[in-house]
């Protein structure tokens, strides 16, 4: 089987990147950079999270500013080469898919796509080495609608990487998992070696998986460094509301946070 | 690469349907042909169509009048009802599809009010020779500018999502059907075409001839071509429009493109068949539990079974009351709305 150098991750850069929908700017000159790393974007709702993965992923084209995926800007270039560069995992995936996994991975080669014919042997490749890697090769045959959560995000995983990305971002990819497969599915992410940014809600998740934080507050970036760095008392007060404390994780010595709504503790 | 092969491979079960409904179809289509006040036995039929392909091949049997009768009557009848019921179908799945709307069908979005009130409105204003040749060029431009105008009103800052394009096309067929209405009243008095009006508004395969095959015929089958080799982008479209668009799928455009591909399918069959119902609504959804919901098998063997079941259907409703015709279009939507209450409720237990 060959895989190309693709496992390799790419670098991302958005560059004062601004949306604005109906007047309203929703993200404010944004820059960040990603590069062979995993970037965690955490905020609170509403802070403009997603929307700048949508400019990202080319959902949403961005009011001014640049997104620049390995080197190329991400609105200048055709749509599929940007696909072959950039892969996502959303949060709209309808629970009710009728295909089959083997099917929705299968939609992960569009981009690569020839006009005409079956799977070529890359094709074949890519879709069964991105269903091994996310171990749902098991259920290849199985309609998405039939699975359980934790597996269903495995098979979107699986889709994005059937796409062969060197950047991948990932929406709340944990969202509605339980806790074992939310670790399952960060530790999947983050062993996959290419550039990842991804969103989370659960900080602590944040400071376990990713090597970056970066921080978005009302549309701008607040904060972007490494966990230790960026978790302060200070900041998790003023960003999120709460009173907070770091603590290290006697299991992984990795920074972790302990909070309470009080304003004193 | 065997054992991926069987998993991620095209199984077996859709190519065997596929067979079966090629089979299937070209015997009711024979049968169809030979089933009516008079009956024509299979081989006189088969030389017949032989006769007039490969005429230096073998003589026919068949005497003068059953050659005209097959030849110049069942014959394009049976065609058309395939051409009509395949087209609905794969239109009916592609919209299903498109807005991830299992109730999406070529009806809903006022594809076929819009072909009516024009071809209504034809009939019942036009008069003579001008109003027989117009209707089926007034029903296409009816489909195709309800269909432009159902996007137009579903679009809100340049962007089209799936439930608004659903809505839009209800509320405008609602608005084209009760135009309809106020135009068969008002014609009704004189009785001027009210006949007509009604049998096209039923649906009907009466009229069918060679001359208004030819260009439904090259329709279907350029747009299945097309369709089949967009068939993995409409299994990204149901996984959701932010992974299309990450996929590097414009959306928007593809959505519209699809749009007006499969209005125009539905603009040149309803403009020779009238409105046949259901069979863009119950087909894709019965294919689906046959061949799964990959586009690359699903469309083709919708193609089939919905231009089996028009034969089929067209040949009940040509002998149920001989020498009396009943509508296609009334045994379709008959036989369709038990079966897709069926569907429903069926789905409805292994989905949950």
């Amino acid at each position: 089987m060959n895989q190309p150098d693709r496992t390799v991750g790419a670098r991302l850069d958005v560059e004062g990147v601004s949306v604005q929908v109906a007047g309203r700017r929703i993200i404010d000159r944004v820059s960040l950079t990603a590069d062979a790393e995993v970037v965690g974007l955490v905020g609170p709702n509403g802070s403009g999270k997603s929307t700048l993965l949508r400019t990202i992923y080319r959902m949403l084209s961005p009011t001014s500013g640049r997104v620049v995926a390995d080197g190329d800007e991400v609105w200048q270039m055709r749509a599929r080469d940007a696909a072959r560069i950039t892969a996502a995992v959303v949060q709209d995936g309808p629970t009710d898919l009728e295909l089959t996994v083997a099917e929705c991975v299968a939609t992960g080669r569009v981009p690569h796509g020839r006009l005409l014919g079956a799977d070529s042997r890359d094709d074949r490749a890519a879709i069964e080495h991105a269903m091994s890697v996310t171990n749902v090769t098991n259920f290849a045959a199985r309609p998405v609608a039939t699975l359980s959560g934790g597996e269903r995000q495995r098979v979107h995983l699986a889709r994005a990487l059937a796409q062969q990305p060197r950047i991948l971002v990932l929406d709340e990819p944990t969202n509605h998992l339980d806790i074992r497969h939310q670790l399952e599915l960060l530790a999947l992410v983050r062993d996959l070696r290419i550039t990842i940014l991804v969103t989370l809600h659960d900080l602590n998740l944040a400071a376990a998986y990713c090597d970056r934080i970066a921080v978005l507050s009302n549309g701008v970036v607040a904060a972007d460094g490494t966990p230790q760095d960026v978790f302060t008392p200070e900041l998790l007060r003023r960003v999120f509301g709460v009173t907070a404390a770091t603590i290290t994780n006697p299991l992984t010595g990795r920074t972790q946070l302990v909070y309470t709504d009080r304003s004193t503790p | 690469m065997t054992r991926t092969e069987s998993v991620i491979g095209a199984p077996h079960r859709p190519r065997i349907a596929v067979g079966v409904f090629i089979l299937a179809s070209v015997a009711a289509l024979i049968l169809s042909v030979g089933v009516g006040s008079v009956t024509v036995s299979p081989d006189r039929i088969i030389t017949v169509i032989a006769d007039h392909l490969l005429p230096w091949t073998i003589p026919t049997s068949a005497t003068d009048i059953e050659t005209r009768i097959i030849w110049e009557f069942r014959l394009p009848r049976a065609l058309l009802g395939f051409v009509v019921g395949a087209a609905l179908a794969v239109a009916g799945a592609v919209l299903q599809a498109v807005v991830r709307n299992p109730l999406a069908d070529p009806f809903v979005f006022g594809v076929s009010s819009g072909a009516s009130v024009a071809a209504v409105a034809t009939l019942t204003l036009a008069t003579g020779a001008l109003a027989v040749v117009s209707v089926p060029i007034a029903a296409f431009a009816g489909a195709l500018a309800t269909t432009l105008i159902v996007f137009l009103l579903a679009q809100q800052r340049g962007r089209v999502t799936p439930n608004r394009l659903v809505l839009a096309g209800v509320a405008m067929s609602y608005l084209l059907s009760s135009i309809t209405s106020y135009l068969v009243l008002r014609a009704s008095s004189p009785g001027e075409g009210v006949t007509s009006v009604l049998s096209w508004l039923s649906g009907s395969l009466a009229a069918a001839e060679w001359d208004g095959l030819g260009l439904p015929s090259a329709v279907l089958v350029i747009t299945i071509a097309v369709l089949v080799l967009l068939a993995r982008v409409l299994n990204a479209f149901l996984v959701g429009d932010e992974t299309a668009a990450s996929l590097g799928i414009d959306v928007g455009r593809v959505r519209l493109v699809l749009f007006v591909i499969t209005s125009l399918l539905v603009g040149v069959v309803v403009a020779v068949s009238g409105a046949i119902g259901f069979v863009g609504l119950v087909v894709p959804h019965a294919m689906r539990m046959i061949v799964g919901s990959d586009h690359r098998w699903l469309l083709p063997s919708s193609a089939l079974a919905g231009g089996l079941l028009l034969v089929v259907v067209d040949i009940v409703a040509r002998t149920v009351l001989a020498p009396t015709e009943l509508p296609v279009g009334l045994l379709t939507a008959a036989i369709g709305a038990p079966f897709f209450l069926w569907l429903l409720r069926r789905s409805g237990r292994s989905a949950t």
